[in-house]
Order: C-alpha cells, then structure tokens, then sequence
C-alpha cells in the first residue's frame, strides 16, 4: 500500500500511520488536501465489524460544515472506499483535520489538576455549545472522554477539540466509568444509539477526570466501581476526595446522575454556565430492606438494583435463585415492596408454559432493576444494541441457536416494546413491533430467512457479514454483486456465490423482491438451484443497472458447467458449455438464465435419452443374434442355397429345352 | 448330422412307384422304358446319394437329366419307340455325352450354388453388424454412460473374420 486519491482531492498515505488518533476499531494514516496542501488532515480506516455509525455520518457532517466554528474536530470526507486495488480490502474511510495531541493518552495518565475556570470555558461550554446541535440532530456523541479531547494545533491558548464519534459503534470505546448504570452493565458493542442525556453524564465524568488530574477512582477493579455506582451512586463514588467548589459540585451532581430522567438536561446545563445557578434535584435514594438477602454467599445485598447487578455477575446462581421462592418472600417481608412481588407473579403469565430460566430470568433482572440492559446468557444488552449484539455473536458463530430462542421468546417483545425504533419512517413503530415481524422471518429457515434477515433487520446499515465478502464492506445490494464480480474474477472463489448470509442481505435490504427468488435457491436440484441464484442476481443486476459483470458471469459459468451433466446428451452439454462461454464476455446475466432454464430443452434431452436407451438395446439384441448366426455351423442361408440351386437348374433346363424345341421347329 | 439323415430316409415308396411303373411301361413301352433307364441312371444315383431335406440334389440332376435327355427322345419319338432306335441311341456316343453333361451341370449346380449364397448372406450379415456397431458407438458418442457397454461390440474389437472362423 502506497497511497491512494479519494474524490479526487484527498490523497491518503497508506504507509504513514498515525497511531495518536487511532481508535477502537479504526486505524489513523495521515491524509492531504490536494487542493490546500497546507491543511492537515487524517483519515480513519474503520473496520468492517464492529461497523462505524454510518446513520449518523451526514448530521454529523452537516454539524461539521455548519457556519458556527464549533469545538469538534472537522469532518472533511467520508466514504465507502477500497483501501488495496483488486483485493477484497473495503471500509469507510472518515478524513478529519488533524488536532494536536490528546488531553490524555490513556485513562491512567495523570497531570496537573485543571482549574475549575479553564474547565468551563476550554471543556464544558464549547461541548455545551456542540451537544446542542447534535441534540438538534437528535443523536448522541457517545463518546466523550479525557483520551478523545485534543488540544487545538491553531492557537496556542490551550483549547480543546472534542474528537470523532463514527469510527465505532455507539459507546464501544468508552470505558464503563463514563456510561450511566444503565448503559454501563451493558456489554460496549451491545450500547446501542442513545440521546445526549449519555453524552452529558459522560461530560460529568470528563469533568472529574480533568479537576483530578487523573481518574478519579481506581480503574483497575470494573466490578467493585459498579457495585459503588449502585450502593452510592455515581456522583459519590467518583467525587469521593475531590475538593471543588459548590457550583462545580452542583454541576457534577446534575451531571452524575444515574437516571436518565433526572438528570441534567442541556436547558439546565446552559442556565449554569449562564448564571451559575443550579437547579435542586429530587433524589430519591433506593429503599434498603430491613434484611440482607443472602445470594451466592453474600449478605450484604440490601436493595433490588444491587442484588440484581450480583445476579448477573452470577447467572448460574441466580437461575437457581428464581427456581426458589427467595426473592418474593425478600420483597415482601424484607422490603416492603408489594409492587415488585405483583410483577413477578405477573411474569409467569407473559412468560409460555415451556420458559426457560435463562428467559424467566430476563424478567426477574428487569423486574429488580427497571431499565436495565437485558441479560441472556452471559450477554447485556440494550433494546438498541440488540442488533449489534447478534451481530457480534454471528461474526465469533458463537451462541447462535441461543440468540435464536431469544428472538422466538415472547419475554423480550414484551420488553422491548416500549423501545422506539430511531431513524425509521414510521414515528410509532417499537422494537417489540419489529421482533414480533422478525420473528416470522426466523422461522423461514430457507434462503433469506433465520437468524441471518433478523441480524440485517435490527441492524439497517450493518454490512453484509458474509465470510465470501467479509473484507468488502458491503452497505448496499450494488455492493454485493460488485464484491462478487470482484471475486469472481480472482481465482480464489468460495463454492458458493450466494450463501445465508448474502440472501438475507439481499431479502432485507431488497424487501419489493418476490419471495419466488428464495425459494428456487432451496431446491435440492443442484442446477435448479443455481439456476435460482442466476435469477436473483440477474434481477439485482437490472435493479441496479450495473454494467456487465464479467467476473460474476465467469464465475456463475464455471459453477454451472458441471451442472450441465444433467443434461444427458453429450452434444448437447458441449453445445450449452460453448454458448455459456461465449455469453461470459458480454456480463449480462439474463441470457444466461434463457439458456439454462429450458424445461422443454430439458423435457427433450430426457425424452432422447430414453429413445437412445431402447435403441441401444435393440441394436444389442439383433447384433447379437447376428453374432450367433455367423458363429453357427448352419446358417440360415443354406436352405436358400439350395432353394437358388434348383432355381437355377430349372431355368437352364427349361432354357435348353425351349432352345432345342426352337431349334428342331426351324429345323 | 448328414449321415444321421442318411439312415432316418426312407426312399423305398419311390423306388417302389419307379419300380411297377417300369414293369408296366416295359410291357407297354419297352423302348420309352428302356431308353429312360439308362439315360436316368444319373438320375437315380443322386436320388439314392441324395441327403439335402428338400430333395435339392436329385431335382438339380434330375432336371438337367431330364433336359439333357431330349434328343434323345426325340430320336426314340421318330422311330415310334422301336428298340432299333434304343439301340442306336445307345451306341451313339454323343447321345449319352450330352447325357452325361446335363446330369453334370446338375450336380454342378447343386455343389456350387449353396456355397456361394451362404458365403454372400453371410457377408451381409458382417456388413450389418458392422453398421449396428457404428450406430451403437454413434449412441455412445451422443449419451455416453448412458448407453451401457456391449459384450457383443467389445467383441467386435476383435477381427469379425477371425470370429466367423470360429464356427
């Protein structure tokens, strides 16, 4: 790799890595700006999966090039492109101006405490100023931190620009301190989109990391800060010996806040920094029970929410947990709280009479702690990040028959249904909606069906995660048979064009394609089967206009050639394989199909076929009774030889005697 | 086999029927009888040989007996059958010659034809086989696999000659 022009403008070079601006998932090269080489630039070449947040690329740019100069590093470019010509190497690249250094470069680092002025005017007001337009956009940065701030090359007065936010998915880089409880036990690839009510407790975190100079907590035991967040809260975990002003502590109470509901919003955000005052906040602390609940050898488990985080972390106990009648009897007797126990008698109605415990305790964990990332098997997850979860476990083939019970339970439509489905069309659709159409679509275990369309469903801009096209990032059907048409053309080609995974790419993405597609490509019938799969791509081919695809031709082709062994006439193969050959130039894929998909070509070859078999044997039979005569010592013709022997003494005979009566007459 | 042929016929019925016909022909006809006697003899001899199952042998000799034997009962015709007549037809050497190369022909006919017609009959045959084994080969060629092998053609590999010596 060398380098390689994006639109013509932006020159990438490959080989002069920037690793200070690496991401979690995406790598930093340097870049230039052909047309004003004095910029800096750099570009991040994302991976395929974990995928970037390509729905929020464009608000993000138009943030970028509106006229307000805003702290925020400076999207310049993004696109699809291929990093390696010719080689199935494909990612969006996401070009930015390049900042100076970061604030920290690790979460451990340490440096002199920032003052609480410098704070406001260098962090919280330009990340105030740049949050109002992405709460305008209505998405979320999700992913503020100390290590994603850089200092400004431009002006030597110290500011800071906050960094990208697209390279990964949403919250993935982020270190758990910087989530709200109900993001933060979520595993980071399953966060899922959220609104800037995250972005603003990240702010929070920010804060204390800055007025620390350093974390403000040990980082090193996840578990022990959680359980803390939960006892105390976040606000008194992280701010435990940190001597700062009231209004600042006002702020980071607003800001630290657990609940997404009750905590600061950007209004009351701009109404501190405007005058300083903080709005009261009306905190209820979690009620405590008048007895510990002993789980898993614990008895200091006091509340719902805690003994709820300790059956997560402890799932073979807490099945055997929600088997007893522990936690009912706990409710009421120790807590008082006749709410929850209602709801878990409420759980054995919506939950089928077949249930597992794994779905059972879903219900219990929601039930102890409302809002929480839904648990299943080992897995966190939000409503949003559910796709990206599946996701993450079709890439490792890991618990997939698992994550198929989990789409099939009814327990996580109910709980998903109040989950609004973010960037789709119809306002009033929910998750739980979505799930129960998914579903169906699981159940189709054929072509463009199971838990493959349920992934590309959830997830509307994951690309195709096929392992045929796994490095070509394909975002669109075009891609799809571009990628091919490249594959094709090499020499390396997997046994199948289209397998699972790609059919139900194409079934989502293309949703107005008849059903009739799929079904031919789950015919036994080898050749009816890639006969099936040429009609599918013929018609991508048309959908999409594409110019002729010799590689995928050439490819179709050569699967199709021992196919044709069910034609049965040898010079009809020969003539099928030459006319398939010489279509391979042209790239257009429906001529093929007329060629091959001929049942009355079919019809004759099996008809001839027959006719050739009773001819056979004829020939056989008479030739062998010809072999038989020759070989006997009578033949047949010897009685005609004698028969032809009288004959021809009978004619002589009745010739010399018709000579010699004509004779003695004339005489 | 020929021989057992040989002792399964029976030609006493005919010798028979010759026999009271000559007696009564001698009594009538002594002349017709005698002159026929001698210049059958040939005649009778093949059907005394005569093994082939249609009569084949006597009918060829006998036929060109027969024919041959016109002049000289045509002779015997002009001196109304008198034995004068037979005795000069006998002591005439040409009468009985062409006597005796009628009845050759006969037996000529009778040795050469069969021979030859089966030789030409089995030609045929060879030349049909071969056109069977060329149109079996052609449904290969067409079918391949399909059409199964034939022991008859794999034989066929061999020399047909060599084969149709065999018998």
């Amino acid at each position: 790799m060398t380098s390689l022009i994006l639109a013509d403008r932006y020159e990438i070079l490959t080989h002069s890595s920037l690793p200070e601006f690496d991401t979690a998932t995406a790598e930093a090269f340097e870049a230039r700006d052909l047309k004003t080489p004095e910029a800096k630039l750099y570009v991040l070449k994302t991976s395929v999966f974990p995928a970037p947040r390509l729905s929020i690329i464009d608000p993000v740019f138009s943030i970028s090039q509106g006229n307000i100069p805003l702290k925020l590093v400076h999207l310049v470019h993004a696109t699809n492109t291929t990093w390696d010509q010719g080689v199935l190497d494909r990612s969006v690249a996401l070009i930015y101006h390049r900042p100076g250094q970061p604030v920290m470069h690790a979460l451990t680092d340490t440096f002199s405490p920032w003052p609480e002025d410098q704070i406001i005017k260098k962090l919280i007001t330009p990340l105030y100023n740049i949050l109002q337009y992405f709460h305008q956009k209505e998405i979320s940065h999700h992913a503020i931190r100390p290590t994603n701030l850089f200092y400004e090359t431009s002006n030597t007065q110290g500011d800071i620009l906050l960094g990208e936010c697209l390279s990964c998915p949403p919250g993935y880089g982020q270190h758990s301190i910087f989530e709200p409880l109900s993001l933060a036990l979520a595993d980071p690839i399953s966060r899922g989109e959220t609104t800037v009510a995250t972005d603003l407790f990240a702010l929070g975190v920010t804060i204390c990391f800055l007025l620390n100079g350093g974390a403000p907590i040990d980082l090193s035991d996840e578990r022990a800060i959680n359980f803390n967040r939960i006892e105390s809260g976040s606000f008194a975990t992280y701010l435990q010996n940190m001597q700062i002003s009231g209004s600042m502590t006002d702020l980071l109470r607003g800001l630290l806040t657990d609940a997404d509901e009750a905590r600061w919003t950007l209004k009351e955000l701009g109404g501190w920094l405007a005058n300083g005052k903080a709005v009261q906040l009306n905190l209820s602390q979690p009620r405590r029970a008048s007895r510990p609940i002993i789980f898993n050898g614990k008895d200091d488990i006091y509340t719902p929410t805690l003994l709820a985080y300790e059956m997560r972390c402890n799932p073979m106990a807490a099945l055997e947990l929600i088997t007893k009648k522990d936690i009912p009897m706990w409710l009421k007797n120790g807590l008082n709280d006749h709410g929850r126990v209602h709801q878990l008698e409420d759980l054995k109605a919506i939950t089928p009479a077949g249930a597992s415990a794994s779905e059972k305790l879903i219900g219990v964990l929601q039930i102890l702690d409302k809002g929480s990332p839904l648990f299943w098997q080992g897995k966190s997850f939000t409503g949003a990040g559910l796709g990206n979860s599946l996701a993450y476990a079709i890439v490792r083939d890991d618990l997939l028959d698992s994550y198929t019970r989990l789409l099939l339970s009814p327990i996580l439509s109910y709980y998903l249904n109040d989950v609004k489905i973010r960037g789709d069309n119809s306002l009033d659709e929910t998750l739980g909606g979505k799930l129960s159409i998914i579903r169906n679509m699981i159940e189709h275990r054929g072509m463009g069906g199971g838990i493959e369309s349920s992934l590309y469903s959830l997830c509307p801009d994951m690309p195709c995660l096929s392992p045929n096209l796994k490095n070509y990032n394909a975002l669109k059907v075009s891609d799809i048979l571009i990628g091919l048409n490249l594959i094709g053309m090499g020499t390396n080609r997997p046994e199948q064009i289209i397998d699972r995974h790609i059919a139900a790419f194409i079934a989502v993405r293309e949703s107005t394609l008849p059903h009739t597609f799929f079904r031919e490509m789950d015919a036994t019938n080898k050749l009816k089967k890639h006969i099936g799969v040429m009609k599918l791509l013929a018609e991508l081919q048309r959908r999409c206009k594409l110019s002729p695809l010799q590689g995928l031709a050439k490819w179709i082709v050569d699967l199709a050639i021992p196919l044709l062994s069910q034609f049965k006439n040898i010079h009809l193969r020969q003539g099928l394989e030459k006319r398939l050959l010489d279509l391979v130039e042209e790239g257009n894929l429906k001529p093929l199909i007329k060629l091959l998909d001929n049942r009355k070509l079919l019809e004759a070859d099996q008809l001839g076929m027959q006719k050739a078999q009773v001819e056979a044997e004829y020939i056989n039979k008479r030739a062998q009774a010809l072999i038989s005569s020759l070989n006997s010592e009578e033949h047949y013709s010897q009685n005609i030889g004698h028969n032809n022997a009288m004959i021809l003494s009978t004619v002589l005979s009745l010739g010399f005697t018709l000579f010699y009566i004509f004779a003695m007459v004339l005489k | 086999m020929s021989k057992k042929t040989q002792t399964q016929r029976d030609n006493s019925k005919t010798i028979t029927i010759i026999l009271i016909l000559f007696i009564v022909g001698i009594v009538t006809y002594p002349g017709l009888i005698l002159i026929s006697f001698i210049i059958l003899v040939p005649t009778l001899a093949a059907l005394l040989a005569d093994v082939s199952p249609n009569y084949s042998l006597s009918f060829c000799v006998g036929i060109c007996n027969l024919a041959s034997s016109l002049p000289c009962f045509r002779v015997l015709y002009n001196n109304r059958f008198s034995l004068e007549s037979v005795y000069q037809i006998i002591h005439d050497p040409f009468m009985l010659f062409s006597v005796l190369v009628g009845s050759g022909i006969g037996w000529l006919i009778y040795l050469g034809v069969p021979p030859l017609t089966t030789s030409y009959y089995r030609k045929q045959d060879q030349s049909n086989l071969k056109k069977l084994a060329a149109k079996h080969a052609e449904l290969k060629e067409s079918w391949g696999d399909i059409i199964p092998e034939s022991e008859v053609f794999a034989n066929l590999a061999k020399p047909i000659d060599d084969q149709s010596h065999t018998q």
